[in-house]
C-alpha cells in the first residue's frame, strides 16, 4: 500500500515528464494497434473476397474451332455438356471438383403468389456450392446430391431473387412457380461481395439441379464446365489436359486456343496474393519502425528521469537500501509508467475501432476494407515490448546509481 | 573488545591519477553508549572517518572491526544489511527524500529493513511525535525549515533503532535555535544509551560530548575524554 503511494507520488511528482512518457505509450499502443488491425483487416477482407468466388477456379467454355482438325473444317462449334465435366472429373487428376453450370439469361419467369420476376435460371450440380462457394442464409441449404438423383424440384435462391418475391417473409420450404412448374425454396444465398460474375451477377440468379435444368429447358448445352484446381501452380497442365481431353471427345486440335475458352481466376487470385502480402510486409515494417521509435523514446526519457534522481537513489543505499531494492524500485516505476499508458493506448484503439465500425459504408466497400477489431495480440505485444523498455530504462540506471559509492552521492551539491 | 575498534586505517582516493590521503593510520576505539565529537577544520577527514565508521565506505587499509566483524570484508548486501540496522545517519543538508512527505522519509529505512506496513505507519507517527513534528506527518520538505527537515532527518536516523547515530555537521545549516534543539535531541538520545558519533567544528557543540577525537590532516591528534 505505502509502496504503491509512494510510487503514485514520485509518478505524481515529476507529473510533467511521466505524462508525457505514458502519452508515448499510448500513442504508440494506439497506432500500432490501428495500424495493425486495419491493414491486417484489410488484407483478411481481400483474401475473402477472393475466397467468395471459390479457390483456384478455371471456367471453361465453347468455342469455335480455328483450322481444320482430321477432314473436319475450321469455324465449328464446340458444345460442351454433362459428359464433358463427367470426363473430367474422371479423367483429370489434381482437382477439387467439377460441375456444368447451364445458364438463360432472363426471360425465366419465376412466380410467388402475386409476384414475379424474370431471373437468370442456372442448372448447376450439387458439387458447385462447394466450388463456387455458393454459401446459404442460415437454414437454408445448397442443392444436393439426393436432389441430383431424385430429379427434385428445388430452388437455391440469389438473396435479390427472394427479396423481389418474398419481401420480409421467410421463403425457405415455400414454393415459386419457374416456367410453369412448382420448385421449393431450399436456400437463399448468403450476401458477399466476389471478384467476378458472369452472366449477370449471383444476386439475381436461380439454381436449380442440372439434371432439371435440362429437363425443363430441353437444352443439353453447358454455359460453363467450372473446374476447381487443388493447387493453382498446376494451372497450365490442368488446362492442357482439358483440352486433350476434350478434344479428343469433340476431335479438334488441343493446340487450338479457339477451341475452348478457358477463363481463369488463378491470376486475379495470385495478384491479390502479392497486394495482400506485400501490404502485410509494409504493416510489419512501418509497425516495427513505429515500435522502434515508441521504444527509444519513451526509454530515453525514463532514462533520464531515473539517472538525474542517483542522488537520492546514493542517500537511499546510504541509509540502509539494498541496491537490489532501489533498483527494484526503479523497474516497478517504469513497468507502472508504460503499464498505463500502455492500457490507456488499447482503451482508446477499441473505442475508435468501434467507432469506425458504426460508420455507415457501401456494403461494397466495407466488403473490402472489412471491419477491423482491435487486436488484443499485437496490442498487447505493443505494451509489453515498451514495457520491457521502460522496466530496463528505469532498472539500468537505478541499478548504475544504485552501485555508485554511496559517499559519493552524499557529498555531491 | 569495544564496539568500534579502527587499526592503522587510512582512506585514499585517487584525484585525477594524484592520491589524496583523506585518512592516515587512525587507529581508535570507541565504547557502547559513549558520546563522541569529531572535530577538526575542514578537510582534516572528519566526513570520511565517520562514513568508515558507519559502513558507508571501507578502509583502503587498515582493519576496523564493529563488534568484532571485519568490515572490509563485508560485501554490498552485507554493508547495507549492517548500516540499515545499526546505523543512523543525520547529514548536514538533510538528505530527505524531496517528493515524500515527512512520515513516510521517517518509514522508509524500515522499508528496506522488510518491517510491515502497519507497523512502519505506526513507528513513522511515534518518531515524528517524540521530535515534536506529529502535525507535520504530510508535510514535505519543501514546505519544512531547515530544524524541521533535521528533526524529520533525526527521526528517520531513528527509524529502525539503531545502536549507533553518526551525525555530520547536524547543525550546519541551522540558525542558533534549530542547532540548539537538534543538540539537545541527540543528547536525549545519548542519554537512552545510544552511541553517538557527531561531526562538527564548533568546539561549543564538541563541548557537549563526552569525548572529544581532534583530527588534522587525515590524522588523529588528540583524544580527550573530558
Ligand atoms: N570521494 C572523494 N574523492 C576525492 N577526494 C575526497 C573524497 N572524499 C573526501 N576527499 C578528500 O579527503 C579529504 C578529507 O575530506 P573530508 O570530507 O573527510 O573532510 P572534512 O573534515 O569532512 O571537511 P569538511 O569540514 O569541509 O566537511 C579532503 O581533502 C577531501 O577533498
Ligand atoms: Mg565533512
Amino acid at each position: 500500500m505505502e509502496a504503491l503511494r509512494l510510487l503514485l507520488r514520485d509518478l505524481w511528482a515529476e507529473k510533467g515528464r511521466n505524462a508525457l512518457v505514458a502519452l508515448g505509450v499510448t500513442w504508440g499502443t494506439l497506432s500500432l494497434t490501428l495500424l495493425v488491425s486495419f491493414g491486417w483487416e484489410f488484407v483478411a477482407a481481400m483474401n475473402q473476397v477472393a475466397a467468395n468466388y471459390g479457390r483456384s477456379i478455371l471456367r471453361v467454355s465453347s468455342g469455335f474451332t480455328s483450322a481444320p482438325f482430321e477432314g473436319l473444317p475450321a469455324g465449328r462449334f464446340v458444345e460442351l455438356g454433362q459428359e464433358d465435366a463427367d470426363l473430367i472429373g474422371r479423367a483429370v487428376p489434381g482437382l477439387r471438383g467439377v460441375s456444368v453450370e447451364h445458364s438463360r439469361m432472363l426471360g425465366n419467369p419465376a412466380r410467388y403468389r402475386d409476384r414475379q420476376l424474370n431471373a437468370t435460371l442456372i442448372g448447376v450440380e450439387a458439387s458447385f456450392g462447394e466450388l463456387r462457394n455458393f454459401r446459404p442464409e442460415p437454414g437454408g441449404r445448397f442443392i444436393d446430391r439426393e436432389d441430383e438423383r431424385l430429379n427434385r424440384r428445388v430452388a437455391f435462391l440469389g438473396h435479390r431473387v427472394r427479396d423481389h418475391l418474398f419481401g420480409e417473409e421467410d421463403a425457405l420450404g415455400e414454393t415459386i412457380e419457374v416456367w410453369g412448374q412448382p420448385f421449393t425454396v431450399i436456400g437463399v444465398l448468403a450476401r458477399r461481395t466476389v471478384l467476378t460474375n458472369n452472366n449477370g451477377e449471383e444476386p439475381d440468379k436461380i439454381a436449380i439441379p442440372a439434371s432439371v435444368y435440362r429437363e425443363l429447358t430441353g437444352r443439353q448445352r453447358a454455359e460453363f464446365l467450372v473446374v476447381s484446381l487443388r493447387d493453382p501452380a498446376e494451372e497450365q497442365r490442368v488446362e492442357r489436359a482439358i483440352r486433350e481431353l476434350l478434344g479428343g471427345r469433340h476431335r479438334f486440335d488441343p493446340a487450338d486456343e479457339d477451341a475452348l475458352d478457358v477463363f481463369s481466376v488463378i491470376e486475379l487470385e495470385q495478384m491479390i496474393g502479392t497486394i495482400t502480402s506485400s501490404n502485410r510486409a509494409l504493416v510489419v515494417v512501418v509497425g516495427l519502425l513505429g515500435l522502434l521509435v515508441a521504444a527509444v523514446g519513451v526509454g530515453n526519457v525514463i532514462f533520464l528521469m531515473v539517472q538525474e534522481r542517483s542522488r537520492e537513489i546514493g542517500v537511499q543505499i546510504a541509509i540502509g537500501a539494498r541496491p537490489r531494492q532501489v533498483a527494484a524500485a526503479r523497474l516497478v516505476e517504469g513497468l507502472a509508467l508504460t503499464l498505463s499508458g500502455g492500457l490507456a493506448g488499447m482503451l482508446v484503439a477499441a473505442i475508435l475501432l468501434e467507432l469506425a465500425a458504426t460508420i455507415p459504408m457501401d456494403p461494397e466497400a466495407r466488403a473490402y476494407l472489412g471491419t477491423p477489431r482491435v487486436s488484443f495480440g499485437v496490442a498487447g505485444a505493443v505494451v509489453l515490448i515498451l514495457m520491457t523498455v521502460g522496466g530496463l530504462a528505469g532498472w539500468l540506471p537505478g541499478r548504475r546509481a544504485a552501485a555508485l559509492d554511496p559517499v559519493v552521492a552524499l557529498r555531491e551539491e | 573488545m569495544k564496539m568500534i575498534q579502527m587499526e592503522g586505517v587510512s582512506k585514499d582516493y585517487q584525484v585525477g591519477g594524484a592520491a589524496v590521503h583523506a585518512l592516515s593510520e587512525v587507529g581508535l576505539a570507541i565504547g557502547a553508549g559513549e558520546s563522541v565529537a569529531l572535530l577538526g577544520p575542514s578537510g582534516s577527514g572528519k566526513s570520511t572517518l565517520m562514513h568508515l565508521i558507519g559502513c558507508l565506505d571501507t578502509p583502503s587499509r587498515g582493519r576496523y572491526r564493529f563488534e568484532g566483524r571485519e568490515v572490509g570484508r563485508l560485501d554490498v548486501n552485507a554493508l547495507a544489511a549492517l548500516r540499515c540496522a545499526t546505523f543512523g545517519f543525520v547529514f548536514q543538508r538533510f538528505h530527505l527524500m524531496p517528493r515524500a512527505t515527512a512520515w513516510e522519509n521517517v518509514a522508509m529505512p524500515m522499508r528496506f529493513a522488510g518491517v510491515a506496513p502497519a507497523e512502519r505507519l505506526r513507528r513513522a507517527a511515534a518518531l515524528l511525535e517524540r521530535v515534536g513534528l506529529a502535525d507535520r506527518a504530510e508535510h514535505r520538505p519543501s514546505e519544512l525549515s531547515g530544524g524541521q527537515q533535521q528533526r524529520v532527518a533525526i527521526a528517520r536516523a531513528l527509524a529502525n533503532q539503531p545502536r549507533v547515530i553518526l551525525a555530520d555537521e547536524p547543525t550546519g545549516n541551522l540558525d542558533s535555535v534549530s542547532g540548539a534543539e537538534v543538540v539537545a535531541l541527540l543528547g536525549e538520545l545519548h542519554g537512552e544509551g545510544r552511541t553517538i558519533v557527531t561531526v562538527t567544528h564548533d568546539e561549543a557543540i564538541a563541548a557537549r560530548a563526552q569525548r572529544v577525537i581532534r583530527l588534522l590532516d587525515g590524522r588523529v591528534v588528540a583524544d580527550d575524554s573530558g
